[in-house]
This record gives C-alpha cells, structure tokens and sequence, in this order.
C-alpha cells in the first residue's frame, strides 16, 4: 500500500465522519418538524403541496395506512415511468429521435428506479430521451430515496413513541424528505459538478471532426465522432446523494462527462455515503440517546473499514500470473502498478477500490471502474458487500432500518444468552419483531440464491432465439467468472444496489423480467415487515433501563452487531461465492 | 407485451398489498 493512497482513504473516512453530525443534526430537524433554515424559502411551496395532497404537517397515520401509501405511490410510479419509456418517441425534448423502449426493457428500468435500485440494462444515450431521463429517471431518484428515508423514520417513530398506533404520514415524510434535504444538498453538489465540467444542457449531441481520422472493420473510413451530451449534472448529484447510481452516460461515473477531475470525483465519493452516515446521527439524535446512533455508525465502519482494506490490497497486488509472464506491477511514480485493467487512470487503484467499496456498501449502484475486470478477491468485496443485505450504510433510509433489523436479531441472540426478555431503546422485542426481522433478512437472501440458480440452470445462459446447436452466451466469461457475473446480478438486483459486475448481456426479456421481480420484492416486502415492527413497537409501553438491560451503545454490542451481519453474510452466501470469486482466486494460484 | 407488463406491475403491487394483511393478521394472532 502507498502512502498517499492511505492518505486518500483516511481523508476521505475523516471528511465523512467529520459531515455525520452536522447533516445528522440538521435532519432530524426536518423530521422532528423544527425549524431548519430552510423553512422561510420552502415552506411556502411545503404548505402547497400539502394542500393540493389533502394532508397537513400534524398528520398521523397507523402502520397499514402508511404501507398502503408508500406501496400505491411507488406502483403508480412505476406505471409513469414505464409510459414515458415507451412513449418517448412521441414526448418532447428527444432530439436524437431514440425510438419507445422495449417493453420488457421498460419495466426492469421502471422497477428499478422507483425501487431506489437503478439497476441499468441499457445505455443511457443511445437509449433515453432527454424527458425520460429527467421526468422519468431524475424524479423517481428524488421520490424513491425520500421514501426509503420516510420508512426509516417511521421506524425510529416506533421506537420513540408509546402505547399509540401513528407512526406519521408518508407524505408528509415524503415531501419533507424532497424539499428539505434530497433538493437542496442535490442543488449546491449539481452547481458544483457543472463548475468541474459535467455537462448539462439541452442541446442535441455534438459531432466532433477527428484530429486523426481512423477506419472501421470493413476499412471504411471514420472522420467523426458524435459526443452525447444531456442534463447530466442534474441527474449525477442526485444519482450519489439519493444513492441511486444510475448513470447518465453508459459508463457512468467512468465518464469524462460524468465525472472529469479529482474534485468532481471526491465529491460524488462523498455523496454516496453521506446521507446514510448521517441518518445514524438522526437516529440518535430521535431517539434521544446519540450514543446509539454512534454505536450504529461505528459498526458499520468495522465492517466497511476491512473490507476496503481487502479490495484496495488485492487490486493493489494485481494478477500474480501477469508477474510471471514478466509484467511489472510495482506501483512507481509513472504506474499506479497492480491491476488496472477496467480503471480509469486518472483515478487509479486507491479511488477505483474505494468506490467500488463504497457504492457497494451504500446501495448506490454507480460505478467508476468495472468490477468484472477486478481479481477475484477485488470483485468478491463488492459482491459479499451487497449479499450482507446493504446495511453497511446501504441505501438512503433502507440501510439504517436494514441495519435495525440485525440490532433487533443482535438483541435477541444476547437476550437468549442471559436468559432474558431482549430489549432495544426501552422496548421489549417479542415474536413479532423477531418474525418480521427474519423476513427482512431472508427475503433478499432467498431472491439472490434462487434467482442464481434459475438463472445459471438455462433460461440466463443463452440468448432466447438462438438456433438449435447455436449458442449465444449472454456471459461474456466460462466457468467460476462467468457464474459470478451471474451471481452478481441477482445479488445487486436482490439487495437494491444495481451496480453491474459488466460481461452480462442483461438487456434481454429473462434477465429484464427476473431481475425487475427480484428488485420489487427485495424493496417492498422488506419496507412492509419494517412498517410492521414500527406499529408494533409503537404500540409498547417503554420499560426502563434495569440492572438485566442489555447496553446497545457499548463496543462489546457494536461487535456484536458486527458479527450479527457479517455470520448471516457468511453463512448464507459462501457456498455460492466459493463456486465463483472463491474458486476463481484458487483457479489464479494454480492451486 | 404492454399488458403483460403493465399487468404484472398491477399483480406485484396487490401481492404486496397481500404482504400488508398477512403482517397484519400476524400481528393480530399474536395479540
């Protein structure tokens, strides 16, 4: 490891750190309806809203009433964003006259942005207008991580309140979310982003006569090259901070358009993760006790600390075959070293494995490198990062109530060591909680591994239409690569990440249909549980700390919920990582 | 195609609705 790739890390967990609490602060300020500094330029537009919604501030709902919200604005969303993929033809602002999306295309993309996943089959410009990006894309990534955050609030509500059935309104939460913190930080890091070159603009994509014209396949010569260009800024702040991730251009944050200089990449590192950091800081500060959110926070860093550790040390070491064949790896002053294959140089290896870390931790999904071409172990981060179930900060709003599910199993697994009644901020966890927990933590895990194993048994193989005796693998490897490349769909997929490992041809009816029903249900049939636990939580009297109370603030618990997450990780998942980055790693030992 | 689709969005949107009464019903037997 290099000294100034440590240093780059260390700043980067030091800046992250250092934004928890004033964020934090400033968020439960807009969840507790305080003041905010806001509320003189917004509130009137708030008010508005609220008005022509039929709801008010003060409003309350039970937790059904709240599912029942949350479910038909996401269904409805889903139903708008498909229509405007497949009318985009017709719609204004498509000056590249791209014609309607396929239908099944459609649906995986509309499930997947109302989702908060983002999981792209398709190329952004050569695929969506301009109105689909924006109307369609932009607003689901706004809508969608405001009601990952309202769901969380719920759930802190549940925690804080007594013997009562309203846990707030989604819509209120909704709003609050959108106005006050989702478009205002998206705002400042856009106007930011358009400083250091990422585009935004309206205008047609610019044709560019070549220096140094070349030929094609066939010998024809190429004299031009068309540069897409969009409303990228707009879409990029928002695709970090609502941990989003889907790209403008193909490659996302790969691209010079998307992410030009060190700042601009710093900054949207930064924003991947500074929204669920934070919320750890809100959940103290609700809960009235900072030292639980802490207490979360730090366990999550136990977990994302050596894994980043492991991701940058493997890519940093490279591909001992490649030694062996005479290529010098060795980092020096003109060489990043290691393995470079599918990074961006001027990112290196240091800010390539932190982002892959980090988007993967968050259920961010954005990219500035490509995971399919890292070692097996360098891939085998991002990959077990998604199967922990991204609660490693995870998804705005859904990794912290993610990671309070695990702190509600951790209390219960200590509650059964003792010998008594498990407890977590004053109220007792029962059957109830302990079931729906369950489902919150199987639900994904049993989408992931029974969507592989489809997959990897036929129908996610070969291209549908292939004649018979032709194979056209969707898999662009053989064997331990091309089955991770599966696996790593369905894992990013089934965990609402939707970053892509690449060399899987997705675009197609199977893997558009599978993977939009993985999206669906590893979204809302966890949301719903959740809701579930909130009301009944809600509904509890608050018992008093006693001498038998379980401290959940205190390192021995922050290791306990460490250990919670990463032994249902291992346990579920290493089976299926042996048959892929394990074997593969084996495979490149000769071993 | 557009049916199928449209209609499977409907049906994911009703077997979570379902979800809803299950927790629900859950909730109530353990009461």
């Amino acid at each position: 490891m290099s000294a100034i790739a440590i240093l780059q890390l260390v700043v980067y967990l030091g800046v992250l750190t250092a934004l928890v609490k004033p964020l934090g602060w400033y968020m439960a300020r807009v969840y507790q309806n305080k003041p905010c500094g806001l509320d003189a330029a917004l509130g009137w537009l708030e008010r508005g809203i609220y008005r022509l919604a039929g709801t008010k501030l003060d409003a309350e709902m039970n937790w059904r009433q709240y599912a029942i919200a949350m479910l038909l604005f996401c269904t409805v969303s889903t139903v708008v964003v498909y229509g405007f993929q497949r009318f985009q033809h017709v719609l204004p602002l498509n000056p590249q006259k791209l014609a309607a999306v396929t239908p099944d295309s459609s649906f995986n993309t509309a499930v997947s942005f109302a989702t908060n996943t983002n999981w792209q089959g398709y190329g952004g410009e050569t695929t969506m207008s301009y109105l689909t990006q924006m109307l369609g894309l932009t607003v689901q990534n706004f809508v969608s991580a405001a009601a990952g955050m309202a769901v969380l609030v719920a759930l802190i509500r549940g925690f804080v309140r007594k013997q009562t059935d309203q846990i707030g309104d989604f819509w209120v939460d909704l709003t609050r979310s959108t106005l006050y913190i989702l478009l205002p930080l998206s705002l400042v890091l856009a106007l930011i982003l358009v400083s250091q070159g990422v585009v935004q603009t309206f205008s047609p994509y610019v044709t560019a006569t070549l220096v140094d014209p070349a030929a094609d396949a066939e010998g024809k010569a190429i004299a031009e090259q068309t540069i897409a260009v969009g409303p990228a800024a707009s879409q990029v702040a928002i695709k970090q901070l609502g941990t989003n991730g889907g790209g403008f251009f193909n490659v996302n944050s790969a691209h010079p358009l998307e992410n030009p200089t060190p700042l601009s990449n710093f900054l949207e590192l930064l924003s991947i993760l500074v929204i669920p950091a934070a919320l750890c800081w809100t959940f103290g500060e609700m809960v009235a006790d900072r030292r639980q959110g802490w207490a979360i926070y730090t366990a999550m860093l136990v977990i994302f600390v050596p894994l980043l550790a492991l991701c940058y040390w493997s890519e940093q070491t490279g591909n001992p075959k490649l030694t062996e064949l005479g290529a010098d790896q060795t980092a020096s002053a003109l060489s990043s070293g290691g393995n470079m294959e599918g990074k961006e140089v001027r990112y290196g290896i240091a800010n390539s494995a932190l982002w892959a870390t980090a988007t993967t931790a968050a259920s961010n999904g954005s990219m500035n490198s490509m995971h399919d071409s890292y070692t097996p172990l360098g891939g085998l981060v991002p990959l077990w990062l998604m199967q922990l179930g991204e609660v490693v900060f995870g998804g705005v709003g859904s990794g912290l109530y993610g990671m309070l599910a695990f702190a509600i199993v951790a209390v219960f697994i200590a509650g059964l060591m003792v010998g008594r009644t498990p407890e977590y901020l004053g109220k007792k966890i029962e059957a109830y909680e302990m079931k729906m927990a369950s489902l919150i933590i199987l639900i994904p895990c049993a989408v992931v591994l029974v969507g592989t194993a489809v997959a990897v048994v036929g129908p996610g193989l070969e291209y549908p239409g292939s004649s018979p005796g032709e194979v056209k693998s969707n898999l662009n490897n053989p064997g331990a690569h091309g089955f991770s490349e599966v696996l790593y769909a369905f894992s990013s997929a089934g965990n609402n990440n939707g970053s892509a490992f690449a060399g899987l041809t997705a675009n197609e009816p199977f893997y558009n249909t599978a993977l939009g029903l993985a999206m669906w249900f590893s979204r809302f049939w966890l949301a719903i549980p959740i809701l579930a636990i909130a009301g009944s939580l809600a509904a509890k009297k608050i018992v008093p700390v006693s001498a038998g109370t379980l401290p959940t603030h205190t390192p021995l618990f922050v290791m306990l919920l460490a250990s919670v997450v990463v032994l249902v990780g291992a346990l579920t998942f290493l089976p299926a990582l042996a048959l892929g980055p394990i074997v593969e790693h084996l495979q490149m030992l000769g071993l | 195609m557009d049916a199928f689709f449209l209609g499977l969005i409907v049906l994911l949107g009703a077997l979570s609705l379902g979800l809803i009464g299950l927790c629900q019903a859950v909730m109530g037997g353990e009461s």
